[in-house]
């Protein structure tokens, strides 16, 4: 009796509105992929940008992954001219037809189907930045679907071929916490050190989120708070971005710890961003 | 202080020029702009920097923490800078968290030590201290400890330390400014100067002791003012030799001003024309300045705005007093040519067609507001040229030009406020607010702000001046129809900061405010629910009911409405009133019934089921779980518009045909009409268990991977073995093992047999069911499982079948572990059995066996009822005596074994003190322990709640008796205004009436002195907190 009671009783819902016609998830990816499909209608034809700002139109651009070379086939001669990577800043090439078929797929929520397409776009179209947005949409789906392997595997593909600055940092989150996820903790800590040794604030505050949540998943949740989340709350409280979800971690580390002070962080994180998605999580 | 002094220079700025507040901002601006010093407070800058920014971050986080309530965790930080760093550092480290909690003596103490009591690195920390007073509003303190530091240093300070004494004393006499000691701070700056400060702090600081001393001038009369202004003219003069600066344009504006205040208009103007030039040409180098650091805040500081300003409020000053002379004049012309005087000094004269002359008000005036934006002059212009157009309006004269808009000037102003706040700088934040509010009291702009000022003061933790803004909003915007929403949520958000901060009973106090003064304010029911919702997180029920019902009374027609609704019902359920929790969940299923198809009626239609389960309805359990399967089964879709209601239906919807088959399997009676072709001689018993087999097993064939198919097969095992059918008992439990092989039910099956049994009433077939485990040949249950077992009887009150498990399981375990726990075990059955002395024995062989046992506490509560019992039925005195000792000290090893913070376990142990005390006659001693369970432990806290009920049902029943009616009375007031809906709240109404009446008008019932007497036992050590 205890037991049905336990399983089918619960806490009561919510409230109203507790649903959601379309996926979180969905939602999101289909933002991006919008503004991508914005960006790859463009009218503009292939071309790259060389890195002293130079743009060299193109019939057809292709990278060669063993020479670290682009192709360029020149529209009007139909010559080919190897450009190495080092000196290409940018590169524009048409959008791949599976790329818009994979899309269709994550609009129908069909992402097991989605997936091996964007995978296939992330191999083909390596060094092409059509790997770099294939493979951002398969890391949103498998950290929603807590498959961190998968992430870093994807991210570890396009970022071998890709510029710093093609790989939006959202990607570069998911990757470190999927690191945190599968114990990479060597990893995870030569990334935190180099990231402390900035002076840019909001990666200082970033690094600081991210020790929190490897001391916590080493189960140090006392130090995950002293070292990561308060310190991040206190410390760098100019960094918006970043605070509500370390007043949510702080909140979750000390309920962990049966501190009662988890309620000053709640009210915090109500109070100062009450719209934040940590904040709708808990209201 | 600081505060009480922003107000108070505030205020005393009058509607003039409001030159004092203004200067005092325009003088933290060019402090923070030149960036050589700061105001000084605990929270700002160190008095010694020691250069290294992660040393000076360890202590910015110390801080933090200790603001934050972690002080704790601060002490953790501090040990890590121990290690790291050098004595000096850490020193300061822990300065800095003694000071912040206030714990200045051991402050002291720990300077004290300090080999060497003139380095700079103890003078350093003698004045952080001294910061730290000021912090505290200890000025007094303050000042000693400066005063000191100023007179060592008077005479010569050593090369070494020069910038080092520069700074403080720098930052000494600002604080005096702050504190409103002027002449002490001019004293102080006075003394600065003479140490040969640098060139250019040389000139800052001549400029603020000008400031001072203007100040000063203005609130003084006749020849005192003259001999101020006197000095500080001297030192413009003394200023403008030096150079063409920063400080050059304001020893300008400075001596305009004085001239106003002398009533020397024309002096002023003179004064400003001259040097307006020159003050273009700082213009000109700070614009350069703020584009080659590409921050234009420093432009803020500029001169010629306030020259400007002050030409335009001249000439709008002269337009008044024409205007006014000439409504005195008797001659029409006189009082013409004076009426065109006004209108030339407000528009210009005019030179040709629609030219007029500059040199007027309006012109200045927008000339401020257009080209110097960042300025606070900017604002006072704008208003001002508001002022002159409705006032040219009124004379009959249309001017072409639009009143000027003025949010977001005003927002504008409120911009450094803000980021300070943001940088949670109350302190600096607060007079921010301030000195712009007091510019700019009313506009809409200005409600947020007044929140943000509130906010401050709240952190500040300043009471008197947040009612104040709190009062200021209400009385000025809640009649307001544009702003009082506004308004309202302002005061709203005040309340949330003190819930944020652990205020309770002040946000609840703010809260009360709001609703009684913003009545109609659309968020009132939100704000309700959610207070109902902070209570209801914390499982308060019978506090979180109050306010759901006000929003069902009140806001029948707010979002919340619905959801209230529901609430209560929750509420009710969880305060096991099972009759209203019915009715209540019936209401809101009926609402629901009126609205589009959801998932919250599938829930709440189980939840209903279960409560009339619980209550012995088994009919209308019945029902509900039958219409919930049937809905389900015809139009589940439109209750489920995620997966996660999906899988909330799909569970309800097993249990649901899980416990229609159960209740059905109880019925024992006749349905009242009986269908055709029944025979009337049915063995309904019978054929109600057949047909619950049936059901179960159309559950267990529909949806065999449910968590309780397992459970629903034991049920069809039990029920075939009532039924005398032991080979359908056997292929159900046969299934149950083939098929589940890893469940509990599976691994248990007589277990679990028995257990259905006992729930099925059927006693002593499950006695006997239990026995055959028992007596089971050894290894085919383990002593685990009997312990279960027994644990099980122990929960249905079959203390005897328990005691025999337990000790059966004592015979099968030669596990220490498990016997510890198997004694206590039967410790408890044989208190429940009332035998005590048996517990006692059980108990004392327990901690024998194990004396560091983990349940010590738990055999102490045994121990400490079994002796009071069996002293209270001893023969003699001695024997009484001992056995109550005995039951003390238990009670006082509770205590000894409890950490303070588990305080339901302390909560409980001082009920125990006090029920002994009551059963050894100690009335009086035993009245002191309720109350003192009453008065120290808290109503909010969840696992505090229920003792401190629980004390109160004995305490107020001892306080009639003995005839302490106003003590009964007050306690039975704060207990229906706590525990609205509780336990005792009928009792409550009839004590406090019983007591009402025995209070005689005008005689105060006075204590007797022995009800001061120490209570027994817990607070002599330090128990029961």
């Amino acid at each position: 009796m205890t037991k049905m009671r336990t399983n089918l009783s619960g806490p009561p819902p919510q409230g109203e509105g507790n649903s959601r016609m379309t996926s979180f998830l969905t939602r999101r990816i289909l933002v991006v992929a919008l503004a991508l499909v914005t960006l790859g209608a463009g009218a503009h034809a292939d071309h790259i940008v060389l890195t002293d700002g130079t743009r060299v139109e193109a019939s057809s651009v292709s990278f060669k992954r063993q020479r670290k070379t682009y192709t360029v086939v020149d529209p009007e001669t139909g010559a080919a001219k190897p450009f190495p990577a080092k000196r290409v800043a940018d590169v524009r090439a048409k959008r791949p037809a599976l790329f818009t078929q994979a899309i269709k797929l994550v609009k129908e929520k069909k992402f097991s189907e989605a997936i091996p397409i964007l995978n296939q776009v992330v191999e083909k179209y390596a060094g092409l930045r059509w790997d770099v947005y294939a493979g951002k949409m398969l890391m949103e789906i498998h950290s929603a679907q807590g498959q961190a392997a998968e992430v870093i595997i994807v991210y570890d593909s396009v970022t071998r071929y890709s510029r710093p600055e093609w790989v939006a940092q959202e990607m570069t989150r998911w990757y470190l916490d999927a690191l945190i996820k599968t114990g990479q903790t060597a990893k995870i800590k030569r990334r935190i050190a180099d990231m402390l040794k900035s002076d840019h604030r909001p990666t200082l505050a970033m690094a600081r989120l991210l020790n929190g949540d490897l001391l916590a998943s080493e189960g140090k949740l006392k130090d995950a708070l002293i070292d990561g989340y308060l310190r991040t709350i206190i410390l760098y409280r100019g960094v918006a971005n970043v605070q509500p979800e370390a007043l949510s971690k702080a909140m979750k580390a000390l309920e962990n710890l049966g501190d009662s002070r988890a309620d000053r962080m709640r009210q915090m994180l109500l109070d100062k961003y009450p719209d934040s998605e940590y904040a709708r999580k808990i209201k | 202080m600081l505060m009480a002094a922003a107000i108070t220079l505030i205020l005393t700025s009058g509607n003039g020029t409001g030159y004092a507040a203004t200067m005092a901002r325009l003088t933290l601006n060019c402090v923070r702009n030149v960036a050589v010093f700061c105001v000084a407070g605990f929270l700002m800058a160190p008095t010694a920097g020691y250069g290294d920014a992660s040393i000076e971050r360890e202590l910015e986080y110390i801080r933090g923490l200790n603001e934050l309530g972690f002080g704790d965790y601060a002490s953790i930080v501090l040990e890590s800078v121990r290690g790291k760093h050098d004595g000096d550092v850490v020193a300061r480290a822990e300065l800095t968290i003694l000071i912040s909690q206030g714990k200045f003596d051991e402050a002291n103490a720990l300077v004290a030590k300090r080999p060497n009591k003139n380095s700079q690195s103890t003078w350093a920390m003698r004045l952080q201290i001294a910061d730290g007073h000021y912090a505290w509003s200890r000025p007094h303190e303050m000042v000693r400890v400066y005063d000191t530091f100023i007179e060592s240093f008077s005479k010569a300070v050593p090369e070494n330390m020069r910038e080092f004494v520069l700074n403080a004393s720098y930052r000494y006499a600002q604080m005096l400014v702050a504190l409103g000691q002027d002449k002490r701070a001019v004293a102080a700056m006075k003394t600065l100067l003479l140490s040969g400060p640098p060139k250019e702090v040389q000139r800052q600081i001549q400029i603020e002791m000008a400031d001072l001393l203007v100040r000063m001038g203005e609130a003084a009369k006749g020849a005192e003012r003259k001999a101020l202004f006197a000095r500080a003219d001297e030192i413009c003069k003394d200023i403008q030799w030096g150079g063409q600066d920063l400080w050059f344009g304001r020893s300008a504006v400075m001596m305009a001003h004085m001239r106003v205040v002398e009533g020397d208009r024309d002096g002023a103007r003179k004064i400003i024309v001259g040097y307006l030039p020159m003050l273009k040409a700082i213009h000109q180098s700070l614009v350069a300045f703020a584009q080659e650091q590409g921050d234009d805040h420093v432009l803020s500081l500029t001169p010629v705005a306030e020259c400007r300003y002050l030409l335009g409020k001249l000439h709008y000053e002269d337009a008044m007093d024409a205007f006014a002379a000439a409504e005195e004049e008797e001659d029409a012309q006189t009082a013409r040519r004076l009426e065109t005087k006004g209108e030339v000094h407000l528009i210009g004269k005019l030179i040709t067609g629609t030219r007029r002359d500059k040199n007027a008000a309006l012109y200045h005036l927008y000339n401020v507001f257009v080209k110097y934006p960042t300025t606070i002059w900017s604002a006072k212009s704008g208003q001002t040229a508001n002022r002159i157009i409705d006032l040219l309006k009124e004379r009959g004269r249309e001017i072409k030009i639009e009143k000027i808009d003025m949010t977001e000037v005003i927002r504008a102003q409120f911009k450094e406020a803000r980021a300070k706040l943001a940088q949670q700088d109350f302190k600096t934040a607060a007079e921010a607010y301030l000195a712009t509010l007091a510019l700019f009291p009313d506009s809409p702009v200005s409600v947020n702000s007044l929140a943000d000022l509130a906010e401050c003061y709240v952190e500040l933790q300043d009471e008197l001046y947040v009612e104040l803004v709190i009062e200021y909003l209400a009385d000025r915007f809640s009649t307001n129809p544009e702003l009082s929403e506004k308004a309202g949520d302002a005061v709203a958000r005040i309340a949330r900061t003190y819930a944020r901060l652990d205020y309770k009973q002040r946000a609840d106090e703010v809260n009360a405010f709001f609703f009684s003064r913003f009545k109609s304010h659309p968020n009132v029911p939100r704000v309700v629910f959610r207070l109902g919702e902070d209570q209801f997180r914390n499982k308060v029920y019978d506090a979180a009911l109050p306010y759901y019902e006000r929003v069902r009374d009140e806001h029948a027609k707010s979002s919340v409405y619905l959801d209230a609704l529901q609430r209560i019902a929750y509420c009710y359920s969880g305060l096991e009133q099972t009759k209203a929790a019915i009715t209540a969940f019936k209401s809101y299923i009926e609402l629901l019934d009126k609205q589009p198809p959801r998932q919250a009626r599938i829930t709440s239609m189980f939840k209903l089921a279960e409560l009339y389960r619980g209550a012995g309805a088994l009919n209308s359990a019945y029902n509900q779980y039958a219409g919930i399967s049937k809905l389900l089964a015809s139009s589940r879709q439109k209750y489920e518009a995620s997966p996660d209601e999906r899988a909330a239906n799909q569970k309800i919807l097993e249990g649901s045909m899980f416990w229609r088959a159960r209740m059905v399997s109880l019925r024992t009676k006749a349905p009242k009409k009986i269908p055709k072709g029944v025979p009337g001689d049915r063995d309904w018993p019978r054929y109600y268990k057949l047909v619950a087999i049936k059901y179960y097993k159309e559950f267990v064939d529909a949806y065999p991977k449910s968590e309780i198919a397992p459970a629903a097969l034991g049920q069809v095992g039990t029920l075939y073995t009532l039924l005398n059918k032991p080979v359908g008992a056997r292929e159900a439990l046969d299934r149950l093992q083939r098929d589940y092989p890893d469940t509990k039910e599976a691994k248990n099956a007589l277990f679990i047999l028995a257990k259905n049994l006992l729930e099925l009433n059927q006693k002593k077939e499950a006695v006997a069911a239990f026995k055959q485990m028992f007596a089971g040949e050894k290894g085919r249950y383990s002593a685990g499982q009997i312990m279960e077992a027994g644990q099980y009887l122990f929960g249905v009150k079959d203390y005897e079948t328990a005691q025999q498990a337990f000790e059966r399981a004592i015979d099968l375990t030669e596990d220490a572990r498990m016997t510890e726990r198997l004694l206590l075990w039967i410790g408890k059955t044989l208190r429940a059995k009332e035998d005590y002395k048996g517990a006692i024995a059980a108990i004392e062989k327990m901690l024998a066996l194990s004396p560091k046992s983990a349940y010590t506490v738990a055999a102490a509560f045994i121990l400490a009822r079994s002796f009071a019992e069996v002293a209270k039925d001893a023969g003699s005195d001695a024997e009484k005596k001992m056995n109550f000792d005995k039951s003390t000290k238990a009670i006082m090893r509770i205590f000894k074994y409890t950490k303070p913070s588990n305080k339901e376990v302390r909560a409980r142990a001082d009920l125990e003190l006090a029920d002994v005390q009551v059963l050894r006659g100690q009335t009086r001693e035993a009245l002191g322990s309720y109350m003192r369970i009453w008065l120290l432990r808290s109503s909010s806290n969840p696992q505090e709640r229920p003792f401190k009920e629980a004390a109160f049902s004995k305490a107020v029943p001892m306080m009639l008796e003995t005839e302490r009616w106003l003590d009964a009375k007050d306690t039975c007031e704060e207990y229906l205004t706590e525990f609205a809906a509780g336990k005792y709240a009928a009792e409550a109404r009839k004590w406090l009436g019983q007591a009402s009446i025995n209070i005689t008008g005008g005689d105060e019932q006075e204590p007797d002195d022995e009800d001061e007497d120490e209570p027994v036992g817990a607070a002599a050590a330090g128990g029961g907190q």
